[in-house]
């Protein structure tokens, strides 16, 4: 019985071993990858704020509105171009003119398919609504 | 071979002698393992002593390279890493809208330790091959000493700091540093101030943050990292602060003007939205901060503010009970006051009421005014008004007002309408703003504040019907009087001219001026205060030959507050106000009618 009890006692102390050994490497290894990492992310962080300090520089209003003097017709904006939600009038309705003129010269409104060629658009959404039948 | 063969016998029939244990003997294999582990004292006494000995062998071993590692650690090979930044971090500067005014950026600086050095005549020729700014003699000193640090470079580029890796020389070594970075320039630099190379704040809101532990961390050799620092907010608007320094540089130029400054004020919080003082400076190079010229006018500078003095004036007399809006001034004639004369610029030369002293910006009637209230009572009020001592900001730059040396009947009498008594601008600001905002004093401030945190720390200077009269001869004065030129339509504008004699070596002259507008927008309800001050403008083309300030500093105001109100969110109505001032109208003041 005892020598069963040393034989376990050899194995575990031999895995341990092994296991330590692994554990031990693996830590080194793992502790490698933080380190990297740590300094890689140091890094994006400084190139993250010189970006920025380098978008600002390149947003600021004295460049900005240098290029804009330079590059476009606008113009600095004066109180009348404001206007509130009442002041802006309503959409207009929308005129046809050449259809009014074809009433008064008193052609056939495009009623009739067989008009003109140019009415074509007005009569395929009523022949679409034919064409696909429900055969299927 | 006899002896021999009966041993072998002897050894091969003694197990057989055991007779039935011949059945249960083990295999080989399993006999040879049990030997391993069979305890007998007889045969394990000498392995004990054999491991034993290994042992100390071993331990000593390790015991002695212990001892020899800490007798002579020179032998030890030390590996050098840069230390992390030795200009330490500074939290970012946003504005109100979290627009970057200030960042750190990471450079990288060339050090040396002249004691490694091993040729300095052929290290001073090889670096100033690659940086032929260095002076070669000064490094040459500096390498040849038998320091251990010296500085030689400091924020290199990275294309420098590669070339002088390449050189190979020993006793050079690189370290990150953090540079301070103005990505907008002269933007709001009077309020953002400097840092200097060790990225120590020096002035402006960068001193103030040093002096909010910053410097307390460092000095206790804490490594601050950029990102344990939170970002600091300003209550300046980059946008508005740009338009306003645009507007004033064009003014600068238009009027001739010696210098030009402007201060927009949150009037119901006390927040400085935007502070331009023209001429200013490049922060991302500090020495330019110190020229003369580049001083804060708003918040150092103090100047006689002129006529914008006669708001505090009239406030005064109607908070004092002792007038009232429709109280009669007698303006028929200059007050004579020993030596001295008091008159109007524009002369009326009739008895006015007070509203029209206000718009006529009459001298003659403000004196009366303040006479009426008496010097204890001018005094006491100009006092409870802050306008007596020196304001503090978090801007580590303030400035005393100047007092008369003896504030007589005629110190009250020029004080009333704003000379004889040289305030800093800001100060002036803050009391118009109490003045119009139902009488409240709220300190300005630089950093972002809410109106609840304003009005607990408030204090209440006047009462709502004299901030409501305030209000009534501003908007007046923006309708027929001199304010007219910065009444933009649409933004209810009020607001108050001042022209004031500089007082040059001999006393006052009249060869220079300084000319100041203070605006405050919607005078309904006021939201924004605007003071703008040109030093010295000149009559140019188009201003009729005048340089009072209803000819430039109104129309520049005008020109700002257009252009601003927008960035500012107020929205131009195309009705006035329905009874915007309703105890001026039950009281029938003058011009409600």
């Amino acid at each position: 019985m005892p020598r069963i009890f040393h034989l376990i006692a050899v194995f575990v102390l031999v895995g341990s071993a092994v296991y330590l050994y692994r554990v031990k490497y693996e830590t080194i290894y793992l502790s490698e990858q933080v380190a990297k990492l740590k300094r890689d992310i140091a890094r994006e962080k400084d190139a993250i704020s010189t970006l920025h300090a380098e978008w600002q520089q390149l947003n600021s209003p004295e460049r900005l509105q240098k290029l804009a003097h330079a590059n476009s017709q606008l113009t600095t904006l004066r109180v009348h171009q404001i206007a509130g939600w009442a002041e802006i009038p309503d959409r207009s309705t929308t005129v046809d003119m050449i259809g009014d003129k074809l009433l008064s010269l008193g052609e056939d409104h495009p009623s009739s398919p067989s008009a003109h060629s140019g009415h074509a658009r007005v009569k395929v959404p009523s022949t679409a609504s034919e064409g696909p039948s429900n055969e299927n | 071979m006899k002896i021999d063969h009966r041993l072998f016998d002897m050894a091969r029939a003694e197990p057989l002698a055991v007779g039935p244990d011949v059945l249960l003997r083990p295999s080989l294999f399993v006999r040879i393992f049990q030997s391993l582990f069979r305890m007998r004292i007889h045969k394990s006494g000498g392995r004990i002593l054999w491991l034993g000995f290994g042992f100390i062998v071993f331990y000593g071993l390790i015991v002695w390279k212990l001892a020899m590692l800490a007798l002579y650690p020179g032998e030890v090979q030390k590996i050098a890493f840069p230390s992390e930044a030795t200009a330490t971090a500074r939290p970012d500067i946003l504005d109100r809208n979290g627009t970057v005014l200030a960042t750190d950026i990471k450079t990288v600086s060339l050090f040396a330790e002249p004691c490694k050095v091993l040729d300095a005549d052929e290290a001073v020729e090889m670096i100033t091959a690659v940086l032929p700014d260095l002076d070669p003699r000064r490094l040459r000193e500096k390498l040849a000493s038998d320091r251990c640090f010296e500085w030689i470079k400091r924020e290199l580029s990275p294309q420098k700091q590669k070339e002088i890796h390449n050189l190979g020389l020993p006793g050079l070594g690189f370290t990150a540093e953090n540079k301070r970075i103005y990505p907008n320039g002269s933007e709001a630099a009077h309020v953002i101030g400097t840092a200097d190379i060790d990225n120590t704040g020096i002035s402006g809101i960068e001193k103030y943050i040093d002096g909010q532990g910053l410097a307390d961390l460092k000095g206790a050799g804490l490594n601050i990292q950029s990102d344990d620092l939170k970002p600091v907010a300003l209550s300046i608007d980059l946008r508005v602060q740009h338009a306003m320094r645009d507007e004033l540089q064009k003014a600068i130029e238009k009027y001739k003007a010696r210098a030009a400054s402007g201060v927009i004020l949150d009037a119901t919080t006390g927040e400085v939205i935007s502070l331009v003082s023209l001429p200013d400076f490049d922060p991302n190079f500090p020495a330019e901060a110190q020229k003369v010229d580049a001083i804060n006018r708003i918040v150092v500078g103090t100047y006689e503010m002129g006529s914008t003095f006669k708001a505090l004036t009239t406030a005064m007399a109607l908070d004092s009970g002792k007038f009232t809006i429709n109280s009669t001034l007698d303006a028929r004639a200059g007050i004579r006051y020993g030596r001295f004369k008091i008159g109007d610029f524009h002369p009326q030369n009739r008895i006015l009421t007070v509203p029209e002293v206000f718009i006529h910006s009459s001298n003659i009637g403000s004196a009366r005014m303040a006479l009426g209230v008496g010097i204890p009572g001018h005094q006491a009020f100009l006092k409870k008004m802050g306008i007596l001592d020196r304001l503090q900001t978090e801007l580590p730059e303030s400035a005393a007002p100047q007092l008369p040396k003896r504030w007589s009947e005629l110190s009250t009498i020029t004080i009333a309408y704003g000379h004889g008594l040289a305030v800093s601008p800001l100060q002036a600001v803050m009391a118009t703003a109490a003045l119009v905002n139902g009488g409240y004093l709220i300190p300005p401030t630089f950093l972002p504040r809410t109106p609840e945190q304003a009005s607990a720390m408030a204090t209440k200077v006047i009462s709502p019907e004299t901030s409501e009269a305030i209000r009534y001869v501003m908007r007046l004065n923006a309708t027929e009087g001199t304010a007219r030129a910065a009444a933009i339509p649409g933004y209810f504008v009020g607001g108050k001219t001042g022209t004031a004699d500089q007082s040059g070596k001999s006393g006052y002259d009249n060869k220079t001026v300084l000319t100041t507008f203070m605006a405050v927008t919607p005078a309904d309800k006021p939201r924004y205060l605007l003071l703008t001050m040109l030093d010295d403008p000149q009559a140019v083309e188009g201003t009729y030959g005048y340089r009072t300030a209803g000819q430039n500093a109104g129309p520049v105001t005008g020109l700002i507050l257009e252009r601003v109100a927008p960035l500012l969110g107020l929205v131009p109505r195309s009705e006035p106000p329905v009874m915007p001032f309703p105890t001026m109208v039950k009281l029938g003041a003058w011009g409600t009618k």
